[in-house]
């Protein structure tokens, strides 16, 4: 019982982007680490703590508990509306959307973000999927694409309630920062610092990521999903859903690891099949 | 700072099926006419926001063949007016707006056979209007990081003005968002990046010798002063950056090239781990122009790379919660000639 109140105490202080490795009680320091694993196309689950082996600045760590994250969602929809998508890709992408919001449960959050050139809040974080639609609907592609800006400032409107929910950011673009002010190392940057996890969704004719797109989804500790025609959309966006619902919550209390600022951690498989993908590292206090 | 801006309310316009005894040659010269008569583009240009330039151009020719000075002066302005208000929305739509004001501004020169009878006050005259209007055309695409489209007016520009220092900034300021845009450490294999790192270093080269050609032509000229800064702070070039950006920042007298300075002055801070300068100037930048989107992104990281997150948090938040109703891309690179833009309203009322 203990175990599982410390489990959501850190939980909640985790949802601070100002520390990753949050304090609690005195002298007790705990890391939570999300991880997914997927083997093709499917998540892998029934996993225990023997099964991970992980790392915090090079140095192997005892696992305090591994449990499957049941946490609601609180998705937050950062999505591209630029004039290159002008058509049915836009139309697929709308009834992508919708039929992502479709598969969400009651108690999840989703809020929309859409950038051309402009970031604009289209509906801040709600349960009110009517709105949503109507947001949806309202939407039309114009205008160029800054998608450092909307990263940074997407990443800046983490709804309040992300203590009680797990804060995912879905990033959909289809092209290159073409009107931004901040580049993509400050966007990387952002992304690391704030612990969110992002997970990145590209419509790309061309086979393959970007590596902006594969560098924002390891800052992120997500991953890449690659269209190369809108009418995947809908099915990438259902593959998404189904790995953020098999999540693993790897814990663990930091022992022997330097005192730095930024600590790498690598999240590895023992006695099982599959890809890993876990947030490459936490921050501690402030620079 | 807030600029007036043309604001045509594309869904309000009434559609030509409900005009069905008006041709589209009489509602555009109609509408140039309300034009020149009102200077108010807004309203001027409303019935022809249904229509597409492929539509329009019947109507032009019409203009262009009727060859009146002062309807092709017009009718010029109007293209360019409504070019730069769908800049933001449509690269390709802005680019047919301006095709066709290209051709009616230099129409407004007659033939070499009339033109013999014009005074050398009027040819310069026209020179000017031509200059000047490819000028704020090319810096409507600057605006837009939209390189091809400037480049090509901007050459058009410098055909009747090519020692301008205006021109020279242009060439300059297009260099250095090529440059810009060729700085795309994230985007490309490993393989490709020696060679964007040449081709940047060499356009940053380039827009610094247009920024020096433009201010050995007018050494006032404070926007070079201000870009020049800019091109040195990428060169890293820190101690020079910083002074050609405060040279510029005392010289400037106008909100646009003030804000210019300041976050440019930032971006150097920030290269240099100054997060405290950084932010300041950031803020002097966004109290200049509070609805810029660039002053917003560059506060808000500095102020979460400071670790003042709630900081942070409340300056994007501040700037997604506001109405914004400016037509952003004017400011959005601080390319956009707005003088010249004036200049032309004001040529058009004498």
């Amino acid at each position: 019982m203990r175990r599982v109140a410390i489990v959501v105490l850190v939980a909640a202080a985790a949802a601070s982007p100002a520390a990753q490795r949050p304090t609690f009680r005195a002298g007790v320091d705990v890391v939570r680490i999300e991880a997914s694993v997927m083997n093709g196309r499917s998540a892998v689950g029934g996993l225990k703590k023997e099964n991970f082996a992980v790392t915090d600045s090079g140095v192997p760590q005892a696992i305090d508990s591994v449990t499957l994250d049941r946490m609601p969602l609180s998705l937050m929809l950062v999505f591209d509306t630029s004039e290159s998508l002008l058509g049915p890709p836009f139309t697929a992408l709308i009834a992508a959307t919708d039929r992502l919001i479709d598969n969400l449960r009651p108690n999840e959050a989703v809020a929309l973000i859409t950038f051309s050139d402009q970031v604009r809040v289209a509906v801040p974080s709600t349960l009110d999927r009517a709105a949503l639609r109507a947001a949806l609907t309202g939407l039309t592609a114009a205008g160029a694409t800054s998608i450092n800006d909307a990263i940074v400032l997407s990443l800046l409107h983490r709804p309040p309630s992300a203590t009680d929910a797990r804060s995912v950011m879905i990033v959909f673009s289809d092209g290159r920062d073409t009107a931004s002010w901040l580049g993509s190392s400050q966007a990387l940057a952002a992304v690391r610092r704030s612990g969110m996890l992002v997970h990145v969704v590209e419509l790309r004719p061309e086979a393959g990521a970007t590596n902006f797109a594969r560098e924002l989804a390891k800052a992120g500790g997500g991953r890449v999903w690659s269209a190369r025609s809108a009418g995947a959309l809908r099915e990438l966006f259902e593959r998404v859903l189904d790995e953020l619902r098999a999540r693993y919550l790897i814990t663990y209390y930091p022992s022997g690891v330097p005192a730095a600022f930024w600590h790498n951690v690598k999240v590895k498989l023992k006695n099982a099949r599959g890809e890993v993908t876990a947030r490459p590292g936490y921050y501690v206090g402030s620079q | 700072m807030r600029m007036r801006t043309v604001a045509i309310v594309l869904a309000s316009v009434p559609t030509l099926l409900a005009q069905p005894d008006r041709s589209v040659v009489e509602i555009y010269r109609q509408a140039v006419a309300a034009y020149l008569e009102s200077g108010d583009a807004a309203t001027s240009a409303r019935p022809l926001a249904s229509l597409r330039p492929d539509q329009l151009e019947p109507a032009v020719k019409a203009v262009l063949t009727r060859a009146d000075p002062r309807e092709l002066e017009s009718a010029a302005d109007l293209q360019l007016e409504i070019g730069i208000t769908v800049a933001g929305l449509s690269v390709s739509g802005t680019g047919a707006y301006f095709d066709q004001g290209s051709r009616l501004v230099t129409a407004i020169l007659p033939p070499p056979a009339i033109s013999k009878g014009l005074s050398a006050v009027r040819m310069e005259e026209i020179a000017l209007i031509s200059s000047i209007w490819h000028r704020v055309a090319a810096s409507t695409f600057l605006s837009i990081n939209d390189l091809t489209g400037a480049r090509r007016l901007i050459q058009r520009a410098g055909r009747v003005a090519s020692e301008s220092a205006a021109v020279f900034t242009l060439v300059g300021t297009a260099h250095e968002i090529d440059a810009g845009l060729n700085d795309l450490d994230h985007w490309d294999p490993a393989s490709a990046k020696p060679g964007r790192t040449m081709m940047r270093a060499s356009l940053l080269l380039r827009a610094e010798e247009a920024y020096r050609s433009a201010l050995e032509s007018d050494p006032g000229y404070v926007l070079a002063v201000i870009r020049l800064g800019r091109v040195q702070s990428l060169q890293k070039n820190a101690k020079a950056a910083r002074e050609s950006l405060e040279r510029g920042a005392t010289l400037a007298r106008e909100p646009r090239h003030l804000f210019l300075a300041a976050m440019f002055m930032g971006a150097l801070q920030e290269s240099q781990n100054d997060l405290t300068g950084a932010r300041q100037s950031y803020e002097r930048a966004l109290s200049i122009v509070p609805q810029s989107q660039d002053a917003v992104a560059a506060l808000a990281f500095a102020e979460l790379m400071s670790g003042r997150i709630n900081r942070a948090e409340k300056v994007a938040r501040d700037y997604t919660s506001a109405r914004r109703d400016d037509a952003w891309w004017l400011h959005k690179t601080g390319a956009f000639d707005f003088e010249g833009l004036q200049w032309l309203r004001q040529h058009l009322r004498q």
